[in-house]
């Protein structure tokens, strides 16, 4: 089986043959149900079986990842800890159960990626720390459901943008000469490929869509909102964009809309802090270059006023998991081997 | 046949425009790239001005707007700078026909996919690589 994982910040995207799962990425020790960790939502307390949190057992611990308000999110762009081989474990666990996969699955093969600039460093500690926990066992419960991470597993660690260049490529929006932009939540990579994949110049900005939350937070107080955690942030967003939350009251009978303010602070930062410093790595190629934008940014900035002739993909968030799927069905084929 | 030798021509562009085509005019290859893309763009102009301004505008319609003009000189053949001057005067600017030519090239040099697992085209390679087992 042919699995692409994308362990975002925000989100972590797994792709399997048939199935697309997306699952939070907050992090909590035990089970939030029935441990010593309270419900922060109480509101959510009566669906607590249908949220998408994902339990995972260790050899030594029992973690929960979530999007609860009070959970621990890792925003550093090293993605070396323990919370990212759990995620990318409770990920691949999440989407072996969607998928209905059986114990007996032969060799799984998973593709993921790290900020492409710091691939080559963080490759090894990543990749050193999912084999021990998959050597010592590791089980994954979602949605009141089993299963155990199969011991015969190969990890590929790619570059982050090099999942979108294999997607644009077989989608023919890239060529043998592209210019990947991936903007992430923590690092937005830019990685320049040439002769069909290979990375001529590689970036990793460590700027992104956590900058938008903490600004948007910043900027609802700035009206009289509530001062919120980084996490009641990240907990309040997508139901935001979901329709579920969207005015707030600001104590005084005024009410003010959420997403109006979310779209400022995107707009804000990008125009002021990001796209300047993209701006100079891209050169010449901001304007006549094949540049491939995806990641969750390319929904919330607004890219096609400086970049127009940048071809955005379709599902930019998801683009990059596809990417890692294919990816890894290739190498299984054999096709880069060397 | 007499050879027509270089000219140093000035144009008024927008910054935008003007940034992203120095680094091409000013490189070996790029230029004799941008040159022959500029000659044949130039032809377009003379020949099927509105087809040339369609492609400019769905390029760059909205973003030409954007930014302040700024004066850019460039060194090209006599031949060519008569031809865009010829242009200018039918009622196209040579800095879209610049422009133009610029985006044609980067086009070109984006070619289809290609064949996979070739020696001279590897695909992307994996910058890790990690088994549980030996031999999965």
């Amino acid at each position: 089986m042919h699995i692409g994982i994308d362990i975002g910040r925000s989100a972590v995207k797994a792709v399997g043959p048939r199935t697309t799962w997306v699952g939070p990425t907050g992090l909590l020790v035990g089970r939030p149900t029935r441990g010593p960790i309270a419900l922060l939502e109480t509101e959510e307390a009566a669906q607590t079986e249908e949220t998408e949190d994902v339990t995972i057992e260790t050899a030594s611990r029992t973690w929960t990842l979530t999007d609860w308000g009070g959970a621990t999110y890792d925003l550093s762009p090293h993605k070396t800890r323990e919370g990212t081989a759990l995620a990318l474990l409770g990920a691949l666990g999440a989407l072996l159960i969607a998928e209905n996969a059986t114990e007996e699955e032969k060799a799984i093969v998973v593709a993921t990626g790290l900020p492409a600039a710091l691939m080559e460093p963080d490759a090894q500690p990543l990749g050193r720390l999912v084999i021990r926990l998959v050597r010592e066992g590791v089980t994954v419960r979602w949605r009141g459901r089993t299963v155990r991470i199969p011991r015969r597993l190969r990890l590929l660690v790619y570059a982050e943008g090099d999942g979108i260049y294999e997607a644009a490529r077989r989608e023919g929006l890239a060529g043998t000469e592209s210019l990947v932009l991936d903007m992430g939540h923590v690092t937005t990579n830019i990685v320049e490929y040439r002769r069909g994949g290979e990375r001529l110049r590689v970036f990793s900005l460590p700027k992104g869509g956590a900058d938008v939350f903490r600004g948007f937070g910043n900027a609802l107080a700035r009206r009289g909102g509530p001062l919120m955690s980084y996490g009641r942030i990240h907990w309040l967003v997508p139901r935001m964009f979901a329709g579920l939350i969207t005015r707030i009251d600001l104590g005084d009978g005024r009410e003010t809309d959420l997403r109006e303010i979310f779209r400022e602070a995107a707009r804000d930062f990008f125009i002021r802090d990001l796209w300047p410093e993209v701006q100079a790595i891209l050169g010449d190629y901001a304007a006549f270059g094949n540049v491939v934008i995806a990641g969750g940014g390319a929904e919330i900035f607004p890219v096609g006023e400086v970049l127009p002739q940048a071809r955005v993909m379709p599902e930019p968030r998801l683009a990059q998991a596809r990417g890692y799927a294919l990816l890894a069905a290739r190498y299984a084929e054999g096709g880069t081997q060397a | 046949m007499k050879k027509t030798g270089p000219t140093r021509v000035s144009y008024r562009i927008p910054e935008w425009a003007a940034e992203a085509i120095r680094p091409l005019i000013r490189r070996g290859p790029d230029r004799d790239r941008l040159l022959a893309h500029l000659a044949v763009a130039a032809g377009d102009a003379l020949e099927r001005p509105r087809t040339l301004l369609a492609e400019f505008e769905a390029l760059y319609g909205r973003y030409a707007r954007r930014g302040r003009p700024t004066h850019m000189r460039i060194r090209l053949p006599r031949s060519l700078a008569a031809r865009l001057a010829e242009a200018e005067a039918s009622g196209i600017r040579p800095w879209i026909i610049l422009v133009v030519a610029a985006s044609r090239m980067a086009a070109a040099r984006t070619e289809a996919a290609p064949k996979e697992g070739t020696p001279d085209l590897p695909g992307v390679r994996p910058g890790g690589e990690f088994a549980t087992e030996d031999e999965p």
